[in-house]
């Protein structure tokens, strides 16, 4: 095989795949601070907002990601004049996704924390946002954490999706070069791409998790202790 | 003088009164006793006291103050005066010992993290468990994580403490170390609001006996 041909199907393939993580990254720093906020009102036992928050995850949830990103891009021009380029519109659909998804994953996670930290917290003192952020939010990460890394690696493989509103991806970029060339090459080189790429994403959250569990196992300074749980 | 003044509160859930028309009269520096068989509402009776839960009817005074009327609690007048430890001591497992027992001093009481440090220090080797300082609570034996429940609350210098079911899972030795403990926070000066079903226990150490009862969910006072 040329050494020529290869590094171009490597850079077409890296061009593809920097969209690929743009938009994981976009995704990610967009829904997981809005997730975050929208689920520290559940606990606030608001009836009418608790109702509008699980209407909303309902119909996110209930919708395919397809049908979510055809409705803004194809749509909301139709029904509203609104003309989004094919970025916006994967990162506003991705985003919206992602929300719901992660606001019932925190939403869980905050169900089962002990009303008795909630109580006890209450008691001592602290104010809303200070029992949240500092005594029930850290507990809850650390039983959240391996469902977020889920999610996370779940909006790389969605963003397979982003070729239908045009937008080239990692997959998209890897497919043109196998049909032009009749080779499957690119297609080893994505896949090992993806590899690399989620075997990163969880390595790094389970440092996280180490650090949020660390409560778990003690002073002990040793990672693999994390097994142990 | 008076510390704690419950007159004539009732609670209810779900149009089902757990207590009704309960009355109860503390005096500073007193250790009382709140008895009856489980699920009677003692724990409930004092979540209204410390503004956990809302009474229905009612008042509840504290120090002159009325701090709970029907479905209202007025927190302000409370501020950290009325300390709370809970059946299950409720620690928080994320935080050692001495960051549950500074936590609330440094964010709520916004006292410098050192002296926060040395008050939770002193606070620990009294009840000689200094040694557990950087520990979770995990790491505790039972008797150790209420030591610390009550240290936490202590830390926060009420006037009024509430002990729900402090010796409930903790076997005898330790059962008459906590009421130990009690005795001498008394003698301090602090008041002590002790709900459990163990009569015998707190017989001796308790000023006042009410017993919440089970026909009439009424309080009656029992004399030492």
């Amino acid at each position: 095989m040329e050494t020529g041909y290869l590094a171009s199907t490597i850079t077409f393939i890296f061009k593809g795949a920097i969209t690929t993580i743009l938009i994981w990254a976009v995704t990610m720093l967009g829904s997981i601070p809005i997730s975050i906020l929208l689920s520290f009102l559940y606990p606030l036992k608001i009836k009418a907002l608790n109702a509008i928050l699980a209407l909303y995850t309902s119909m996110i949830r209930g919708t395919p990601l397809l049908f979510q990103l055809f409705f803004v891009y194809f749509g909301l021009p139709i029904l509203f004049d609104i003309t989004l380029s094919s970025f916006l519109s994967a990162g506003i659909t991705f985003i919206n996704s992602w929300v719901a998804y992660i606001t019932e994953i925190i939403r869980g996670g905050l169900e089962s924390i002990d009303k008795g930290q909630f109580d006890a917290a209450k008691v001592l003192g602290f104010n809303y946002f200070q029992m949240m952020t500092r005594i029930i939010f850290p507990q809850v990460i650390s039983r959240i954490l391996p469902a977020i890394t889920n999610q996370s690696i779940e909006i790389i493989y969605c963003t397979a999706l982003l070729s239908t509103i045009g937008i080239s991806d990692l997959l998209r970029n890897t497919k043109s070069l196998v049909i032009r060339d009749l080779n499957i090459t690119p297609f080893l080189i994505a896949g090992i791409i993806y590899f690399v790429f989620n075997s990163l994403q969880i390595s790094i959250f389970r440092r996280i998790e180490y650090k949020f569990n660390k409560y778990k196992y003690g002073n002990s300074k040793d990672p693999k202790d994390l097994k142990k749980i | 003088m008076e510390i704690l003044k419950i007159q004539r509160i009732s609670k209810k859930f779900n149009s089902k009164y757990l207590f009704k028309e309960v009355s109860l009269i503390q005096n500073k520096g007193e250790i009382i006793s709140i008895i009856g068989p489980s699920g009677i509402g003692k724990t409930t009776l004092l979540k209204c006291i410390v503004g956990l839960e809302k009474i229905n009817s009612g008042k509840i005074i504290f120090n002159g103050n009325e701090i709970s009327a029907c479905g209202k609690y007025f927190y302000d007048k409370v501020k950290n005066d009325i300390g709370m430890v809970f059946q299950g001591n409720n620690l928080f497992p994320n935080f050692t010992v001495s960051q549950n027992i500074t936590e609330a001093l440094v964010i709520v009481k916004k006292i410098d993290k050192n002296m926060a440090k040395k008050a939770a220090i002193e606070l620990l080797k009294s009840l000689n468990l200094c040694e557990k300082i950087n520990s979770y609570p995990f790491e505790l034996s039972q008797g150790q994580a209420q030591r610390v429940a009550i240290i936490r609350a202590l830390a926060l210098k009420p006037r009024l403490l509430l002990l729900d079911e402090p010796t409930s899972s903790l076997d005898p030795y330790l059962k008459n170390e906590v009421v130990n403990i009690i005795k001498n926070l008394s003698k301090k000066g602090i008041s002590i609001l002790v709900s459990s079903h163990e009569v015998e226990l707190f017989k001796a150490v308790s000023d006042k006996i009410y017993k919440l009862n089970k026909n009439l969910n009424n309080i009656f006072i029992k004399n030492k």
